[in-house]
């Protein structure tokens, strides 16, 4: 990023924040008042009548509920805008005006309607409820009819309809009587207002409400026709506006002078050029370069105020990578981006858990098809989501192929030790044709191995974060580059002795040689085997606990103790922790691999076997029917499923475990002036 | 090497605990965690990505409920 100021005469102004709005270049840094003696400039004459336009314009779209469609091609928006757009409003407010009356009198109606709907069932006139001297009135609504009311009162009139109750009484016996009736889940009514035939009454309240709702239908009517008609227009005089309020306030971010103004600005330094060609042909204007590749003063690693904005460079298939990264916090201007470790290491995570040539493929394919529909989409969440599951589809078809041979659930070759018919069914069977990949590991059958793995590629994860954390830390403070050696030497003795203890034996059960025996000796072939024999937790003879791994770790703490202080010692264990956390990766892909096969099992047995035996063509045919429809269900859940949890552990994997070793964030990003654009997620 | 005969049902029991357990402790932990995280990013949408990770944390325990499960699995015979 290169600093640049931007100097020019003040009639220039206007003509200036255009330009540099088309060039969309510069990264605008706010001036503040009274900053080095400068005022800030003031908006664009347009500016207050435009934002007053645009707020009515605001209340009208909202009022016709027009709703924030894909960014309309701005179109040219005729210069009357102000006209168009009173008119319209006059027309607007009247009819909503006229939509909330009719809205709050129906609402009224309703209320009067609910009252006197249960006094049209008793064959009484309203008045005949009230205005007595001697006489109690109970009015009110009963669970189930009540009997015996002559046990409160032996002088009474009672009128019922069903739930309904009105009962006469002399005053002095009322208050037994009510006694009574609340005993007998009796809830009295308020008696409505007025008087005549509550019948009546209810019938002219009825058909007033239907009149009132063909009114305000009539009037909802006429807005859909105004919104019709005016979606188009509203959203893209909205845009119009937005642009022409940002320029026109544009100046508030500026320094101004008497007679000239000042811009400051970040621009990318190989853009440079392209921003002096842009301003040149403005008499009296210059830019210049305060600094050119920004070099930071201070020495602490942290984020800065002063820090230029960053903006996020990597190849283009891997851009979309840099979303997930942002996700988290954008990166300060001192440190290395992670994205292009990120977009190896999430869709590999992905690939291991998913691990099936099947489900990759249908992602894969899924993915390319909804990524064509979405050409015109813009960049969003979204769709950087998309390509990084293109790419997850990609590696778990990989692996499915070549590492854990099976797709659907189905092994491409049946394990050796098979006994049952589900067991014994494979690829190779139902194709006919000898695949002719044999999977080094089984995922049903070799979970240890499956684990050694995860570990393994947690030590490659976290060894790449504590270097970038490293490199980052180098040229700031020598400090904590060493205290990064440090965790570097106790992740490798760590890794080693858990390597060590999984290399116990050179054949397991099956006759398989386990991965860490082939980890520890082809791999690692050259790392010295002296060492302490601990039989008692496994370290046997023959893989006894290196002393060079034991030194890393005893150096590693000391060199820790040195550089980063004691505190840091606390997360010796949690570095442990972290890397036994990547077991996730193998409980997952197990996890989703024995879903598979139980769903697997249940299709064949219940449904493709009995057909295949029954020998018969009509039942064999039905049988396979259905089975598949079943099949395709089950797995569409085992696909989502394991493709939800390989997504959250696999980005879970990256922030939690690996960021955390070096990534600082809180960056600002990069934001020229011109760019519009929407917040993410 | 497997466990005498009539240890492993005790085995057996001891995986099912285990796993259980950390089940469980791990769903408590994401209840509370989960609860306030949806409130903040009620608050502040763009703080989604700061919250997954601390939703999650809690998974490494029954991560590590499942890895004694498997090395005791180990100690079954079939």
């Amino acid at each position: 990023m290169t600093r640049a100021l931007i100097i020019g005469p003040r009639e220039n102004l206007e003509a200036t924040v255009e330009s540099l709005y088309g060039l969309k270049l510069v990264h605008i840094v706010d001036h503040r008042e009274g900053e080095e003696g400068l005022e800030i400039g003031r908006p664009l004459p347009t500016a207050s009548e435009a934002s007053e336009i645009l707020v009515k314009l605001r209340s009208i779209a909202s009022v016709l509920q027009v709703e924030e469609t894909k960014p309309t091609p701005t179109k040219e928006v005729a210069g009357d805008l102000r006209e168009k757009i009173l008119s319209l409003e006059l027309n607007i407010s009247e009819e909503d005006a006229a939509k909330k009356k009719t809205q709050a009198l129906l609402q009224d109606l309703s209320r009067k309607i609910d009252e006197v709907r249960p006094f049209a069932e008793l064959p009484l006139s309203l008045a005949d409820y009230r205005g007595y001297d001697s006489l109690e009135v109970f009015v009110g609504k009963v669970g189930r009819e009540i009997d015996g009311l002559d046990s409160a009162s032996a002088d009474y009139e009672a009128f019922s309809a069903p739930g309904l109750l009105a009962v006469f009484v002399p005053k002095p016996q009322s208050a037994a009587m009510r006694d009574f009736l609340i005993q007998h889940g009796f809830t009295s009514l308020p008696v409505p207002e007025g008087d005549g035939d509550p019948r009546e009454i209810l019938s002219n309240l009825l058909a007033e409400r239907e009149r009132r709702e063909a009114r305000l239908k009539e009037v909802e009517q006429r807005l859909d026709t105004l919104r019709e008609r005016y979606a188009g227009f509203l959203s893209a005089a909205k845009a119009h506006l937005e642009v022409t309020v940002e320029k026109a306030e544009a100046p508030l971010r500026f320094a101004v002078t008497d007679h000239t103004f000042i811009v400051e600005g970040w621009v990318p330094t190989e853009s440079f050029k392209q921003l002096e060609r842009g301003l040149q042909r403005f008499p009296g204007l210059f830019a210049t370069e305060l600094e050119q590749n920004h070099r930071l003063e201070h020495v602490e690693p942290g984020p800065s105020e002063t820090d230029p904005p960053v903006l996020l460079r990597n190849a283009k298939p891997l851009r979309p990578f840099e979303m997930l990264v942002r996700l988290f916090s954008t990166p300060n201007y001192r440190e290395i981006d992670p994205t292009f470790v990120l977009a190896f290491t999430f869709p590999i995570f992905f690939g291991l858990m998913v691990g099936d040539a099947g489900y990759g493929l249908v992602w894969m394919v899924y993915g390319f098809w909804l990524f064509r529909r979405w050409k015109d989409r813009p960049w969003d969440f979204w769709k950087n989501l998309l390509v990084t599951l293109i790419w997850g589809g990609f590696w778990s078809l990989l692996f499915g192929v070549f590492f854990f041979g099976e797709a659907f659930g189905i092994p491409f070759h049946h394990p050796a030790l098979a006994s049952t018919r589900v067991e014994l069914l494979d690829w190779s069977a139902i194709l006919g044709v000898n695949i002719p990949l044999h999977t080094p590991l089984e995922k049903l059958e070799q979970i240890t191995d499956f684990i050694v793995l995860s570990i393994f590629a947690a030590y490659v994860h976290l060894a790449i974060g504590f270097i970038i954390g490293l490199v980052n830390d180098l040229g700031h403070n020598r400090k904590h580059a060493l205290g990064k050696v440090a965790w570097l030497l106790i992740l490798t003795g760590f890794f080693v002795v858990m390597i060590v203890r999984s290399a116990r034996w050179p054949v397991d059960a099956e006759g398989r040689t386990p991965f860490g025996y082939l980890i520890w000796n082809k791999l690692l072939g050259w790392f010295p085997r002296d060492g302490y024999v601990y039989a008692q937790i496994g370290f046997g003879p023959s893989n006894p606990i290196p002393w060079a791994a034991i030194g890393m770790l005893v150096g590693g703490v000391g060199l820790l103790l040195a550089t980063e202080g004691p505190l840091h010692i606390m997360e010796f264990f949690g570095l442990l922790a972290n890397i036994v956390s990547y077991a996730r990766l193998a409980a997952v892909g197990v996890a989703k691999a024995a879903m598979a096969f139980a769903f697997n099992v249940i299709v064949l047995e219940t449904m493709i076997f009995p057909a295949l035996d029954s020998g018969n063509v009509v039942s064999l045919i039905l049988g396979f029917l259905i089975g598949i429809i079943i099949a395709l269900v089950f797995h569409f859940i085992v696909f989502l499923l394991g493709a939800v949890t390989a997504i959250i552990q696999a980005i879970r994997l990256n922030y939690v475990e690996f960021f955390i070793k070096f990534f600082r964030g809180a960056g600002t990003p990069f934001q020229p002036f011109g760019e519009r654009t929407k917040p993410e997620v | 090497m497997p466990a005498p005969a009539e240890a492993q049902g005790l085995i057996g029991m001891a995986i099912a605990l285990t796993v259980a357990g950390t089940g469980l402790a791990t769903a408590w932990a994401e209840k509370v965690i989960g609860a306030a995280s949806v409130g903040a990013i009620a608050e502040k949408p763009e703080l989604f990505g700061r919250v997954l990770p601390l939703v999650v944390i809690p998974e490494t325990i029954v991560i590590f409920g499942l890895i004694i499960a498997f090395l005791m699995l180990g100690q079954l015979g079939t």
